[in-house]
């Protein structure tokens, strides 16, 4: 800092680059090995929920690599097999490939984990920052629907919903996005009714910053800590959500698998066949360290203060 | 209307005062008490001439910042005018009210918290001249440095965040910022208080270089009139919501009229030690009222040594009215009668 004057007096014009807080981020986001590691680790996982779809034509590398077996087709002579070479996981009570049923279902089951969390942010986040922003009329009728919401139980609201769709794929995003919204706008609402009384908020305003600029530029980076965790938290929630509705016989439909229906099925057998619900249960805790870790990582990346 | 608009524009330009609040009034109401309110600003006539440096000053509470609030616009008044450059900018919005912010600029309290600690130093600067569409791209980089440069930090800066840096060096990123759209009006609100006192008068230095190099108006707020005496053209001095005393610095130092700038100046210590021994601070009994339920009549009667209570001081409001020397006004029925 001493010399600061003395290099301020011949400075030259050609400055460094400028940079800002999301190419910072992502510099500082790179040098947190558990974050990549899991990033890594879902980037391998929706590679291969993807190629689990791709028809498997013989002699083509899916087929080669023995992971996609078919994940529907019984063979109930079969049933429980211990793994082998032909079924690395074994099969389940109908004698289906388990590793094909985990890959086949890894791309419905980290679908509406993700799907489902990006339509809560909007949603909530939406929701939470209009209420904290504009304060008044506009926080109180946000907000006293946002508890009507609350009050409801969350699987009803949910079976509400889906019957008002029409069991399909995607009406179970929709459902889970309308329903469970409701903690991340409080959450959100909290963050911007602090940040909005933060000096910097008024410096911003001072030097002409349009609301809408104010809240991209201000309020979400800010806000946005606390967010991402419990975003990365919402994604095994929703996954095992997902679960309780195929049991109720709205969510995905069998013979199609998805984690949390193979966890359900595993479940009765448990004790004469543990791996049933082993094996699913590590993919989901899997897909959730790794969530966990990358949130965690998005976390300190978006806070210049963390020093690594 | 399109003529008589026209008319006093040309007018303002030979006004002497750049800014004047008229009779401004700014309640926060306590919810669920019916009605109460904190009468933060009750009734402040004030005029800031082009060029100089008005200082205000006033115990923690008087209202001296939220004062600075309605002044800058930043809060809506309750009643009364803010005239900025023949403008009443209490009455405008959006757009319009954002124009205004080219020419009028608030240098914040806390340089800790006046930063936003997500953005890097280049972005906070750039942001004024960004929501202005000042220049080019490259002109806004360029007149980030020559800011930087302006108030003594390196121009290489620009990629560090604000908690890099010393709070000394944060408030000079402050005053930059305040800077950046080239106004001519700067509030700065209790700029120095959080400084530490070798830093402080650092930054009264530059605040003064920069006054004289681009004839700066200033509103200088803080709660002690050592350091406001140093800046300042004239002083007014706030007591609970109102302004009891305003002067030309050397007239109010001097020949205080009011007994609450008395005491105040009273308060200030010498740094002859012969002369501190025979200094008699004048210590003001009780506590400064709640400003939910000020006193009646003058205000400041339950702590004033002269008041004369039960009498004209607990019954009528003294109006501000020249007392003393030439520009000197003070609200108290019995002004220099100490």
């Amino acid at each position: 800092m001493a010399t600061a004057i003395g290099i301020a007096q011949q400075v030259d014009w050609d400055v460094p680059e400028q940079t800002g807080l999301w190419s910072d981020a992502w510099v500082r986001f790179r040098r947190n090995r558990l974050a990549v590691g899991g990033l890594a680790v879902i980037i391998v996982m929706i590679v291969l929920a993807i190629g689990a779809r791709l028809p498997a034509t013989p002699g083509g590398l899916w087929h080669i690599l023995h992971i996609t077996g078919d994940p529907v087709s019984q063979d109930v002579v079969n049933s429980y097999a211990l793994p082998s070479l032909q079924h690395p996981l074994g099969t389940d009570i109908l004698g289906r490939d388990q590793l094909s049923r985990i890959l086949y279902g890894a791309s419905i089951s980290l679908t509406i984990g993700i799907v489902v969390q990006i339509l809560i942010l909007f949603i909530g986040g939406g929701i939470g920052m209009a209420a904290g922003y504009f304060g008044g009329w506009v926080d109180n009728l946000l907000m006293r629907f946002t508890d009507i919401m609350y009050a409801f139980p969350d699987l009803l609201l949910v079976l509400v919903f889906v019957a008002a769709f029409g069991p399909s794929f995607w009406s179970i995003f929709i459902a889970l996005g309308l329903v469970y919204w409701v903690g991340l706008a409080r959450l959100v609402r909290g963050q911007v009714l602090s940040i909005k009384e933060k000096e910097y908020v008024e410096a911003a305003i001072m030097t002409g910053t349009a609301p809408l600029k104010l809240i991209v530029k201000h309020l979400v980076p800010n806000s946005l800590g606390p967010v991402i965790v419990t975003l990365t938290f919402g994604i095994p929630a929703a996954i095992f959500t997902e679960a309780a509705l195929s049991f109720l016989g709205i969510g995905i439909r069998p013979p199609e698998p998805s984690w949390g229906v193979m966890i359900e099925d595993g479940y009765g057998g448990i004790f004469a066949d543990p791996r049933q619900v082993i094996f699913p249960g590590i993919a989901v805790a899997l897909t959730m360290l790794s969530f966990t870790f990358v949130g965690d990582g998005l976390r300190d990346a978006l806070d210049p203060r963390m020093k690594r | 209307m399109q003529a008589a608009e026209k008319a006093p524009a040309t007018a303002v330009k030979a006004d002497p005062v750049l800014l004047r609040v008229k009779n401004a009034y700014k309640h926060f109401p306590i919810s669920g008490f019916g009605g109460l309110a904190v009468r933060a600003v009750d009734g402040v006539d004030l005029e800031i001439r082009r060029g100089e440096t008005l200082g205000l000053v006033g115990e923690s509470g008087c209202g001296k910042s939220t004062l600075a609030r309605l002044i800058t616009a930043l809060l809506p008044v309750t009643a009364g005018k803010v005239v900025f450059d023949g403008q009443d900018i209490t009455t405008l919005k959006g757009r319009r009210l954002r124009r205004i912010r080219r020419k009028m600029q608030m240098i914040f309290q806390d340089p800790f918290a006046s930063l936003d600690p997500r953005m890097t130093v280049g972005d906070i600067l750039q942001e004024p001249l960004d929501n202005f569409s000042i220049g080019s791209v490259r002109d806004r980089r360029r007149r980030v440095q020559e800011l930087l440069r302006l108030v003594g930090l390196n121009p290489n800066f620009t990629n560090r965040y604000p908690h890099e840096f010393s709070g000394g060096q944060r408030q000079r990123i402050g005053i930059a910022r305040a800077l950046a759209v080239n106004p001519s009006f700067i509030v700065c609100d209790e700029a120095v208080s959080a400084l530490d006192v070798s830093i402080q008068a650092q930054i009264i230095n530059l605040l003064q270089d920069l006054q004289n190099e681009f004839q700066l108006t200033y509103l200088f707020i803080a709660h002690d009139l050592a350091v406001v005496r140093h800046l300042s053209d004239r002083i007014a001095v706030m007591y609970l919501g109102k302004v009891v005393e305003t002067a030309g610095r050397n007239d109010i130092y001097e020949r205080p009229q009011h007994p609450y700038t008395k005491a105040l100046l009273s308060s200030i210590p010498v740094p002859d030690p012969a002369v501190e021994r025979e200094r008699a601070p004048i210590a003001l009994k009780g506590e400064i009222p709640s400003p939910v339920n000020p006193p009646s009549g003058c205000r400041f009667h339950p702590r004033c040594p002269i008041a004369r209570a039960p009498g004209v001081c607990s019954e009528q409001e003294p109006p501000l009215e020249p007392h003393g020397a030439r520009d000197q006004v003070a609200a108290c029925h019995f002004a220099g009668q100490f």
